[in-house]
């Protein structure tokens, strides 16, 4: 805050509105339409207006009274310019830069051989971050800028939050016991060979466990969390530091195109960015490049990087205990087991619990809609629900003929031959096992299509997921803008890049294999 | 009474400039202040929380060079003052030059950073530019 008069939020807020405007009268309606987003202009316009109002009205007061003049300045009107502009950054990249990537990958194919665009990911996401990378680290961020560039950090956790809405109990059941399992061996594996590797080099003992605890767990701030408790010098944090992000950075633009290159579904490379990848962010940004429309892999990246925070107070104690060990008495400080595991304890797991908690009990659930599974349905009888007559005459001909074995698949005919829709999600399952009681195609493909016709996600949750897209746009643009070379650079000593360089390679490599390989099934 | 401010970051050189500095305020002809300062390390991919961590490690450290300092000051035999602050060495030493009306600065040519072969590193030769008074570095 410089205690300056300020114009950047005006103008800023201003081109938000005027953009809005220009929208809304349809000026950019053949450019939108040329590159396929003309279907996102409601959205889109609504998000630049109302943003746009708010920091224009920001803006206006930033310009009548300095900023820094008033307490609580900090949260507000310092950041509300920076806000501004990550919005227009996330509307240039997700309704502009990505459709022209996406054109340009399918004319360049024939020369190249291959789509460009989809191979590397060039979508909003990596195009938000390598765009936010370069004005940091080129022209540099100006220093209005900074205090909205900084909310990206919270921003993105509020995104994490919002996502614990997304998950069906089914879904955290399965992946959930697959990340403990897959995350458990890994970290615990990385932290021992970390440990090894340090004595043969003989380093420092307290580097090696802030890199234990870095390029175990979930990067930096797990090595900061270490620092203490490893009697860490700072010159080792900051040296740990530049190389995880310097690992992390690297594994951020190699893990989607390698995904993409071997086919991995959403499962495997969910897993896989999850366990390999360092940082708590990039995790999200790795799954999100791989497949930035739908969340499924996002969904699977999230819980393997939520049991890895989950796991840094279990880290941070058997590091201390590990240090304790070698050091004579006076040199080493009690450890209160309980303190830390309180003072490491990740508070936002709590919202996202808390957010799947209340999905779970119905929260956000309109009347009708049911959760079976991962999939939502809407049992609420209507036309557009119903079987057609000769296809009811069809079923009726197959439940007569009397090949059903199973008499709860019976029964499950019978009564939607009487309602002539399905009405349960256990009448769904049955009537989908139907399938295993004909090789008539037909009538195989008019099962799925009466559970199809009671499927429906409902609104709330499409809102929900939208908003939630937003906030990592938003959010990991501003991490863009956070990576800078000046902090890598800091990556010093022989020792850490050799350790770091190894170690970050040979996780990556190992959880690639167990990924690809004993991750077949998908959800 | 002279007042002299010694900058020292804890390496065997800016030891040197403590040395000279006992020197100069033997016998307590001259006031003296040691000033150490903890860079703070906060990049921008940090939260705040861990900077915190850092900044904590850093005023340890900057505490144990401040003892180590005025511990070998005393065995020389002369009293002095510690201040240990955060910011960027060059602007801060002035800074509290500025602030104490001190009447000479005494710094190392080379710190913790040192590369031997220029005549003088980055904050000596900031410091030597921006001092309104006399400048002592000690090589």
């Amino acid at each position: 805050m410089n205690n300056q008069k300020s114009i950047a939020g005006l103008l800023i807020g201003a081109g938000l509105v005027l953009y809005a405007i220009i929208l809304k009268i349809g000026y950019l309606n053949d450019v939108l339409e040329y590159l396929e987003q003309a279907k996102t202009i409601d959205v889109h316009s609504g998000v630049a207006l109302w943003v746009g109002i708010i920091v224009l009205l920001v803006g206006i007061s930033n310009f009548i009274v300095p900023v820094g003049r008033f307490k609580h300045d900090s949260i507000v009107r310092a950041p509300a310019p920076g806000i501004g502009i990550l919005i227009l950054l996330c509307i240039l990249n997700r309704y502009y830069l990505e459709p022209i990537f996406k054109i340009w990958g399918k004319a360049f194919q024939p020369a190249l051989g291959f789509d460009f665009a989809t191979i590397f990911g060039f979508n909003y996401i990596l195009l938000g971050i390598i765009i936010g990378f370069l004005w940091a680290n080129i022209i540099k961020i100006p220093a209005w800028m900074l205090p909205g560039v900084k909310t990206g950090r919270l921003i993105l956790k509020m995104a994490i939050i919002t996502m614990g809405a997304m998950y069906s109990i089914t879904e955290i059941k399965h992946m959930g016991s697959l990340s403990i399992i897959m995350i458990f061996v890994f970290v615990m594996g990385t932290v021992f060979f970390v440990l090894w590797f340090g004595k043969f080099f003989e380093t420092d003992k307290s580097l090696t466990g802030v890199l234990a605890s870095g390029l175990a767990v979930c990067g930096v701030s797990a090595a900061v969390a270490v620092a203490p408790v490893v009697k860490a010098r700072s010159i080792d944090v900051a040296y740990s530091i530049g190389m995880l992000l310097l690992v992390g950075v690297v594994g951020l633009l190699v893990f989607p195109p390698v995904g993409k290159a071997v086919g991995m579904n959403e499962i495997q490379f969910g897993a896989w960015v999850g366990t390999g990848l360092l940082n708590s962010a990039q995790v999200a940004a790795a799954a999100l490049v791989f497949d930035p429309h739908t969340i499924e892999t996002l969904k699977v990246a999230e819980i393997f990087n939520i049991t890895r925070v989950l796991i840094l107070p279990l880290i941070v104690l058997v590091l201390a205990f590990w240090y304790a060990k070698g050091e004579a008495a006076e040199n080493v400080e009690k450890i209160n087991v309980g303190k830390v595991l309180i003072d490491k304890f990740p508070i936002f797991v709590i919202g996202f619990i808390l957010m799947f908690a209340l999905m779970s009990v119905g929260f956000f659930t309109p009347k009708g809609f049911e959760l079976h599974g991962k999939d939502w349905y809407n049992f609420t009888p209507s036309e557009k629900k119903q079987l057609k007559k000769e296809e009811l005459a069809k079923i009726k001909n197959f439940v007569d003929s009397g090949s059903i074995t199973n008499p709860m698949v019976k029964e499950a005919l019978e009564k939607l031959l009487v309602d002539k829709q399905i009405t349960s999600t256990a009448q769904a399952d049955h009537v989908l096992k139907a399938q295993d009681f004909t090789k008539d195609k037909e009538l195989k493909k008019l099962f799925k299509d009466a559970v199809k016709k009671v499927h429906e996600k409902p609104i709330t949750i499409e809102i929900m997921r939208e908003y939630m897209l937003w906030f990592f746009a938003y959010g990991l643009s501003a991490l863009g803008m956070q990576i800078t070379w000046q902090s890598m650079k800091q990556a010093g000593g022989k020792a850490v890049a050799v350790i770091g360089a190894i170690t970050g390679f040979l996780k990556a490599f190992l959880s690639f294999w167990v990924c690809l390989f004993l991750l077949k099934e998908t959800i | 009474m002279k007042k002299i401010l010694v900058a020292t970051d804890g390496s065997a050189q800016s030891f040197k400039a403590i040395d000279r500095a006992a020197e100069l305020a033997k016998n307590g002809s001259a006031e003296l202040i040691v000033v150490n300062v903890a860079e703070d390390f906060c990049p921008l991919e940090l939260a705040e929380a861990d900077c915190d961590v850092i900044r904590q490690l850093l005023i340890k450290e900057a505490q144990s060079i401040m003892s180590k300092a005025i511990g070998k000051l005393k065995e020389l035999g002369v009293e002095a003052r510690g201040i240990i602050e955060f910011g960027s060495p060059a602007e801060t030493i002035l800074e509290i030059a500025d602030r104490e009306k001190v009447d000479e600065i005494i710094l190392a040519s080379h710190g913790k950073h040192g590369v031997k072969k220029l005549l003088m590193g980055s904050v000596a030769s900031r410091v030597l530019e921006g001092a309104k008074c006399p400048v002592t570095v000690v090589k």
